[in-house]
């Protein structure tokens, strides 16, 4: 029987998003710009949806001098990812 | 969904999760940073202790500690600036630090109540532990080997009586230690090329 997957992760980008935030406290912007390899455009739009979802927070503020913007996961993304992956393994042939 | 499709979600979760490993090369600097410090105080309190017999052998510890401090602290911004995300490793090493800096001042504070002597046998328990933990925790053996030994060498200076009545002595056991538990696993976490967690 397959599970139904959550349609917000089932995206290479916002999946790439959070599995990177699933494994650590927090991530700067310019972190996931790097390793998704993505346009800054792009990942903002992302990024909210997944905000807007509940699946993360979002925190601005300042790192040195220049503005920071600072992502994590949220419980309620937590629980979502967890849900995903469990999905994703019941279509293993 | 297909195979194929399932495999690229599985496999970009795995990709994902490999980018955000613990970089514990990173903690090296520290090691060595309050390794040559202690050391260096450590043998100018011996030398002031026994050529100089001087009464105020301890004062090396008031310059020493807060630059150790501040080093540390300019060491630890520099990485900050750097690092673009937090592991949670970053948070249990930074707890477990703190809370290892306050027993040594509070060891070192209490020395004129419990004693230079023990006072020393506290902070190389102290220290001990931290690095003890912080092995294991890292899967670092030089980390935990070394703080095993500094935790055994506190055990044996306090319940040895010819060793903890002779401060000098003392003093040179705890050069051992933090040669031990600090400089020598400090080294290897920098030589290592690839080392993370």
């Amino acid at each position: 029987m397959f599970e139904p997957l959550d349609p917000l992760l089932h995206n290479q980008l916002r999946l790439q998003i959070m599995s990177l935030l699933i494994g650590i406290e927090n991530a700067e912007f310019g972190f996931l710009l790097d390793e998704t390899g993505s346009t800054r455009g792009n990942l903002s739009v992302q990024l909210n949806k997944l905000k807007e979802a509940g699946y993360i927070e979002i925190e601005k503020g300042y790192k040195g001098n220049y503005p920071n913007t600072k992502c994590s996961i949220s419980a309620v993304g937590r629980n979502a990812f967890s849900a995903y992956f469990e999905a994703l393994k019941s279509y293993k042939p | 969904m297909n195979t194929i499709e399932q495999a690229q979600q599985l496999k970009t979760i795995a990709d994902m999760l490999e980018r955000t490993r613990y970089n514990i090369r990173s903690n090296s600097i520290f090691y060595l940073i309050w390794g040559w410090l202690v050391l260096l105080s450590v043998l100018i309190e011996y030398i002031l202790l026994t050529q100089f017999n001087s009464p105020y052998h301890f004062m090396v510890w008031i310059i020493s500690m807060p630059l150790a401090g501040v080093s540390s602290s300019l060491a630890g911004r520099k990485h900050r600036l750097k690092q673009k995300h937090t592991t949670l490793m970053d948070t249990v090493m930074k707890f477990l630090w703190i809370g290892i800096t306050m027993g040594i001042f509070f060891s070192l504070a209490f020395s004129n109540v419990i004693g230079w002597t023990h006072s020393y046998v506290l902070i190389i328990l102290f220290y001990g532990i931290g690095t003890f933990v912080s092995g294991g925790v890292l899967k670092f053996k030089p980390l935990t080997i070394g703080g095993i030994l500094s935790i055994v060498l506190s055990f044996v200076i306090a319940f040895i009586p010819d060793l903890h009545k002779s401060f000098e002595n003392v003093l040179l056991l705890l050069a051992l230690s933090v040669t031990m538990s600090y400089l020598i696993p400090g080294y290897m976490l920098r030589s290592k090329v690839s080392l993370d967690v």
